[in-house]
């Protein structure tokens, strides 16, 4: 018990570590998920199908191995990154294939006489779709992209295959070192617990808000 | 020279055709109400006016813009058109002054006082001034479609295109909205309206266009045209019986 | 300077241990699916039962499940349990873990399931003198599953690549057979782009089957 108390402080910069983390992957996550978004509903046939590849692969891989792939593929061709560069990358890129298509059926759930009323006014159709649209795609979104957050920072937790110290990864050492498995990972657990718990309530609120509105 | 003049216009949906060679003038300050069945055509047409929908064959010139056939319509075309539909489409997230004002400032990108001034006298024009800073869930249906009719009238548009506005009303707000289209054509508005309110067309039109599967049957004078129909189906239309 | 000459067909050799890793990741999640779906009605039931301790403890479990990483319970199991006194393997710990995950989703799902139920279903089923098992065996259990048919395929689909997880404790998973065939061949990238070609293969399959399993069964009862 000795050992967990004073592994506490190291706990808690491993934590802090994971909340690093996530919001590095939800940021560059979230500029590349707008990209994927737009590019999935625009005119031009091309950037709709690769926007709609991307988000197939993304969706139909798992976590872990994007990860690797990241990590351990890129290394054999040569390019080394140090793990939390390699996560981070991995799961901006996760991040992005599911925002990009939460964000894509919100901008198509906006009604068509939205987009009708823009044009009639003479809004351009870039114009109209940041103005106008925008605005009501993320109210519409905003659940589901809680949602996925919450996700997100669970899938952090993968990191620590690949050698990053975040909060499971030390914890993983500190039950190693104190022999009392039960009572660290429950500890972990109650960690991201208070992390997660929030925002899906968060979530779980926003959605019976959208019901309201109709 | 009329204001709008749409000459043998034609468009299909897929196989059907729904405006078959179509040619109508609108002279400046007159109101035009289109009448007809759901079917006949005649949102089609105020589409095709209002630069919404790309036509087969045929023209359409409202002052000096044209639209010819196959082309999406250009931006500066909807300088001249203002559109009022049947279900408001105001943008829910914005107050009703800012839809009113909206195009204004980021698409003509008008000075703030002219934007001010503009969006102020649409919004006591249909009288509703006092409710500028209200957002449109918290307006009536009448209310709400007001403010789309003053969001058109800001453009300050040579014509402006009413598609079914009062069909999505209950019964008790029609009156508000046909006291403003009243007397925005007191005031000399160019005005096409397209409705199957019978009575709606009768009131504030001086003209009656009466179309049946994608042409023009009749068309003459508002009073005339209803008391003394000349064609059978649009006999047919307004339930007098033709023997 | 990255050397970016892609050598496929160092894997073509291996093909079979990524093969038999795809057998067992199929297997658990199938068998992890199967004994969650049951444990899930069950949780639902509890649920929706109106007596307040058990389905308040059910509502905690659902919370605790839907807030923690997978790879943390996965941990929690794998080492706690010897720390009491229960041997398992990794493929045990990894089959319990995943049926406690799916749990944890699903029961949420079907309790929407049951619910959408009219309850004139119910007065039928009291009519013919069902017990109160037997109505949910016969009459609620199989319309909750049909009403919440997609959400339930896709938490399926979700536990298949989820369970690339447990080849973190070295379950002999397909992630685990592509770890092993990179440590042999050294061509990590490509070994984990054809293990990636492997899941988008076994998901394709399963939305096949999902969709005959529909034709075949539920949709007739339209």
């Amino acid at each position: 018990m000795d050992v967990i108390i004073t592994y506490l402080p190291s706990l808690a910069v491993s934590a802090a570590n994971t909340l690093l983390l996530f919001l590095a992957c939800a940021g560059v996550g979230a500029v590349l998920g707008l990209v994927v978004a737009i590019m999935r509903t625009a005119r031009l046939t091309i950037l709709r199908e690769i926007s709609r590849l991307f988000i197939f692969v993304i969706q139909g891989t798992p976590a872990l191995l994007l990860l690797f792939i990241v990590h351990y593929g890129i290394a054999t061709l040569g390019i080394r990154l140090p793990p939390a560069l390699s996560a981070t990358v991995a799961l901006s890129l996760y991040a992005a294939g599911f925002l990009g298509e939460i964000w894509r059926g919100a901008i198509e759930a906006v009604p068509r006489t939205q987009w009708e009323a823009a044009r009639s006014l003479g809004f351009a159709r870039t114009q109209a779709l940041l103005l106008l649209i925008a605005p009501q795609a993320i109210w519409i979104a905003l659940p589901a992209t809680v949602g996925f957050l919450v996700s997100l920072m669970k899938v952090t937790s993968l990191a620590a295959i690949i050698g990053v110290v975040e909060l499971t990864k030390s914890g993983m050492v500190i039950a190693n070192l104190s022999f009392e498995p039960m009572i660290v990972y429950g500890l972990i657990a109650a960690t991201y617990f208070a992390m997660c718990w929030p925002m899906s309530v968060l979530s779980r609120h926003l959605e019976k808000g959208q019901h309201a509105t109709r | 020279m009329p204001l709008v003049s749409v000459r043998h216009l034609s468009k299909s949906y897929g196989s059907s055709l729904v405006l078959d060679s179509l040619s109508l003038d609108i002279e400046k300050s007159s109101v035009v109400a289109v009448l007809g069945r759901s079917g006949s055509g005649k949102s089609t047409l105020l589409r095709c006016v209002g630069g919404l929908e790309v036509f087969q064959s045929g023209q359409v010139s409202c002052d000096t813009q044209e639209l010819k056939a196959h082309q999406a319509a250009d931006k500066s075309y909807f300088r001249n058109i203002g559109v009022v539909f049947q279900h408001f489409n105001l943008f829910p997230h914005l107050t009703a002054l800012s839809n009113v004002t909206i195009a204004l400032r980021k698409v003509q990108k008008l000075s703030k006082q002219v934007v001010d001034e503009r969006g102020r006298r649409a919004l006591e024009t249909v009288g509703l001034w006092d409710k500028a800073h209200a957002y449109p869930a918290r307006l009536s249906g009448g209310q709400q479609q007001r403010v789309a009719i003053a969001r058109a009238l800001a453009l300050e548009p040579k014509i402006l295109l009413l598609d079914e506005v009062t069909s999505a009303l209950d019964p008790e707000l029609v009156e508000e909205v046909i006291g403003v289209l009243r007397s925005l054509a007191e005031r000399g508005h160019t005005m096409l309206l397209v409705t199957h309110d019978i009575r709606f067309a009768q009131t504030v039109a001086d003209q009656i266009v009466f179309m049946h599967q994608g042409k023009i049957h009749e068309q003459g004078p508002a009073r005339e045209i209803i008391r003394q129909p000349r064609t059978d189906e649009l006999a047919q239309f307004l339930g007098i019986k033709q023997n | 300077m990255p050397n970016l000459s892609l050598q496929f067909w160092h894997v073509w050799p291996h093909l079979d241990t990524l093969f038999q890793g795809a057998l067992l990741t199929i297997a658990l999640t199938v068998e992890a699916s199967a004994v969650g779906l049951v444990a899930s009605l069950l949780g639902a039931y509890v649920l929706l039962s109106g007596f307040k301790p058990a389905a308040a403890l059910v509502r905690g479990y659902v919370e605790v499940i839907r807030n923690t990483p997978f790879l943390v319970q996965l941990l929690f199991i794998y080492f706690s349990l010897p720390s009491i006194g229960i041997q398992v393997s990794a493929n045990q710990a990894a089959l319990m873990t995943m049926v406690m995950n799916f749990t944890g989703y699903t029961i949420e799902i079907l309790r929407g399931g049951v619910q959408s139920i009219p309850k004139a279903q119910l007065d039928s089923a009291k009519s013919i003198g069902f017990s109160k098992l037997q109505t949910f065996s016969f009459v609620v259990a199989p319309q909750a599953i049909r009403n919440t048919y997609p959400s339930l395929t896709s938490q399926f689909s979700l536990l298949l690549l989820g369970s690339s997880v447990v080849s973190a404790i070295s379950a002999e998973d397909l992630t685990a057979a592509a770890n092993y065939v990179q440590s042999l061949n050294f061509r990590s990238f490509e070994v984990y782009i054809v293990a990636a070609g492997f899941y988008l293969a076994l998901s394709a399959l399963c939305r096949i089957t999902f969709a005959a399993i529909w034709r075949l069964t539920f949709r007739r009862w339209e």
